[in-house]
């Protein structure tokens, strides 16, 4: 099958992606699940592993079936672990 | 039918985080999640997925707390929690909005002696506190009131808000007759064109584009009544007119120069506040430059200085000055004689003329046009 080039590959290939804005707005496209939701840590589950923002104040402006948006001061992402 | 509006819901029980991902799997979505006490979330939703929400929760065991409207919809809510005071400010307005519809007070202005006379007709006409303004036409109230007192020149009817003010002027006798100073004519004050010509009392014998010399008469003390008879007046009137005006400075076309010779003495002094002391005699040079140099020393709580004078002789000499330089410094000194004579007129058109005059000066004419009142009333 032949990938079409102009398509975003994260729509393909269903990987997340991760916008942050300055350190106070992360967006995540592409999550498949909020494992745990503190005011001073979030996971979520994506599928290439399980990403981890830490940071104060952190709240969830929007939360969607496969996006969402958190706002606060943002320390920390890191991503572990292997796909779902 | 779709429900307008989002509201505010406080979700709790252990794992909010299933909670929440399988509300978003079914189709939630939720806004400004937040955490509050450890098993507990705070989210706003829309309206329509709130009885989702709540069924999800249900089958899942969590509770749901009653849903508050955000919004404009929560503002809406409180106001119709108070329909009385709603209803009230609604009537209120409406009743301000009735009452504006009708005069509540009627003021006359300027009547003088015919004020009663004036209130007892308008009460006549039917106007009064209470008539509703619909029924009073301010022209024809107006043309009434000149009608019905003659010796009202002028009557204005309007609105301050609700209340009716009806301005009079009463007729007066033209200006100009013959009163304490007599009658008079307007002459020329200085000369000119007349431009504009306007008559209050008395005979215009002049109009415009004529040329005029002070002292000639412009408008005449006398006016004309009936066929034959001529009555005397005190002239009044606006005679407008362009007028030149000049300023003249004469300017020395010559300037004194030193030269130095090469001769000079220095002299050297030192000064306390009582007492000098100078190092040398001052030299007798019939002309010099001196150049003066004082250095305090001691500062402030000792006060003394040294001053060293150089005397450089000169020999002077008169030489012509540059001619460009001359008339710039003579065009500047007469337009500012010319400003400082016209301070409060607008002048129209300036030039400024150069003669050299005797051979050692030159003269600068520096001539402005102006637009202004030239009449002055000369009484008999």
């Amino acid at each position: 099958m032949r990938i079409n080039q102009l398509v975003p590959p994260e729509i393909v290939k269903d990987v997340p992606r991760l916008t942050l804005t300055g350190r106070g707005e992360v967006v995540i496209q592409g999550h498949t699940g909020l494992i745990s939701y503190e005011t001073d840590r979030i996971r979520a589950r994506c599928g290439v592993g399980v990403i981890s923002i830490a940071g104060e104040k952190l709240t969830i402006d929007y939360f969607g079936a496969e996006d969402m948006l958190i706002r606060g001061r943002v320390d920390d992402i890191q991503i572990s672990g292997e796909g779902r | 039918m779709k429900k307008e509006g989002r509201v505010q819901v406080t979700l709790s029980g252990l794992s909010m985080e299933r909670l929440m991902n399988e509300l978003s799997r079914r189709g939630v979505k939720m806004d400004r999640v937040k955490r509050g006490k450890h098993r507990e979330i705070t989210a706003v939703v829309s309206r329509g997925d709130e009885s989702v929400l709540r069924e999800i929760a249900g089958e899942k065991g969590y509770q749901v707390s009653k849903a508050k409207p955000v919004g404009l919809l929560r503002a809406l809510r409180r106001l119709l929690d108070r329909w009385g005071l709603l209803a009230g400010a609604v009537l209120g307005i409406g009743l301000v909005i009735w009452g504006m519809g009708f005069v509540w007070a009627v003021r006359v202005e300027n009547a003088g002696p015919y004020e009663g006379e004036v209130r007892a007709y308008l009460q006549e006409l039917g106007i009064r506190p209470g008539t509703p303004r619909s029924a009073v036409s301010l022209d024809r109230l107006s043309d009434r009131l000149e009608w019905r007192f003659p010796r009202i020149k002028w009557a204005r009817a309007g609105w301050e808000g609700v209340r009716l003010l009806v301005h009079l002027d009463e007729g007066t006798p033209p200006p100009g007759r013959e009163g304490e100073q007599g009658s008079g004519d307007v002459v020329a004050a200085e000369d000119g064109v007349i431009l504009r010509i306007t008559t209050f009392a008395g005979t215009p014998q002049a109009k415009p584009g004529d040329l005029v010399r002070a002292g000639q008469v412009l408008i005449k003390g006398e006016e004309k009544r009936g066929n034959d008879k001529t009555e005397p007046v005190l002239a009044q009137g606006e005679i407008i007119a362009r007028v030149w005006v000049s300023a003249r400075v004469r300017m020395e076309a010559k300037e004194t120069v030193s030269w130095p010779t090469g001769e000079e003495a220095v002299i050297r002094t030192i000064a306390l506040p009582f007492y000098r002391w100078q190092a040398g005699e001052k030299p007798d040079y019939a002309a010099y430059d001196l150049e003066r140099t004082v250095l305090p020393v001691g500062g402030c709580w000792v006060p003394c200085a040294l001053i060293r004078d150089r005397y450089a002789e000169a020999s002077l000499r008169e030489e012509p000055r540059k001619a460009e330089e001359l008339r710039r410094e003579g065009a500047q000194a007469a337009c500012l004689a010319l400003k400082q004579a016209l301070i409060t007129d607008e002048i129209v058109d300036k030039w400024i003329n150069f003669s050299m005059i005797e051979g050692d000066s030159i003269l600068v004419t520096a001539t402005a046009e102006v637009h202004r009142d030239i009449g002055r009333r000369l009484t008999k």
